[in-house]
């Protein structure tokens, strides 16, 4: 896997968590009352929603690549740091506590990931 | 873990009971199908000409946009199982996406996998599933690990 290639997937995560992060705040300033399409034309027009789903664009355009690019068999497992990014995200900038279990999944998330980007030697 | 069960299934209704696993077998497939577009259509993507012929190649090429109608598909199924299954329960099983993906890497693009290597996924799958099987789990997954699976 060349640099470039590592960068990119390296992108595709944080955009990835980018998104999520994006549209929980965005879902979460559009309030209670909204039903039907008002509800919906709240969602379009949210900034923070516009900006994840501009993230979530990129992020396929640049997954396409990399998986393109790369072995299936590394890549695809490795996505799964966007789970141990989306922990993160919720503890720094949504104030969301994580419990023991989830912070053990994604110290091993991690470390699975670690092995798989090791196996290619 | 204190809690192995698969999915909270009506095991008392048959009828949704097949109708919940055909769901997540059609799930499955369709995410694993993804990715397999996804890395055909990638290897057709080169960067070398510039950002601007690299757009305009993908605008015109039929299997991206195959994987971007399947990408959305599986969003669409995704959505429909968590109507039906608590996202902490559902969650937990998008770790077969990652053996699946791993099964048509093998057998589809012939990788070679090394002990390292399966070591790796399996503790990856060993941590989706007790990150996912946390109590409180909020994620609004759209599908992919993406890709790996994802999704993502």
């Amino acid at each position: 896997m060349s640099a470039f290639v590592w960068l990119l997937f390296a992108l595709t995560v944080v955009l990835d968590v980018f998104g999520q992060t994006a549209f929980k705040l965005g879902l979460g300033r559009l309030g209670d009352d909204l039903s039907g399409l008002a509800f919906w034309r709240a969602v379009a027009t949210s900034p923070w929603v516009l900006a994840g789903f501009a993230g979530y664009c990129v992020e396929a355009v640049s997954w396409m690549y990399v998986v393109g690019h790369a072995p299936l068999s590394v890549v695809g497992p490795m996505a799964a740091m966007s789970y141990v990014g989306a922990v993160l995200a919720g503890r720094l900038f949504l104030g969301e506590t994580a419990g023991r279990r989830r912070w053990i999944g994604a110290g091993l998330v991690t470390i699975g990931a670690g092995l798989v980007g090791a196996s290619l030697g | 873990m204190a809690d192995p069960a698969p999915v909270a299934l009506p095991a008392t209704r048959p009828k949704a009971l097949q109708a919940a696993i055909w769901g997540w077998i059609l799930f499955v497939a369709v995410e694993t199908a993804t990715q397999v577009v996804f890395k055909l259509a990638g290897a057709t993507l080169d960067d070398s000409a510039g950002p601007a012929a690299l757009v305009r190649h993908a605008l015109s090429t039929p299997i991206v946009f195959l994987g971007f109608g399947l990408y959305f598909l599986g969003f669409l199924i995704w959505i429909t199982i968590l109507k039906d299954v608590d996202l902490g329960r559902a969650f937990p099983m998008t770790a077969t996406i990652y053996l699946a993906t791993l099964a048509a890497a093998v057998f589809l693009f012939h990788e070679h996998l090394n002990p390292t290597r399966i070591a790796g996924v399996l503790v990856i799958i060993a941590g989706v599933v007790t990150l996912a099987s946390d109590e409180d789990t909020h994620r609004p997954e759209t599908g992919a690990p993406e890709k790996a699976v994802i999704e993502g």
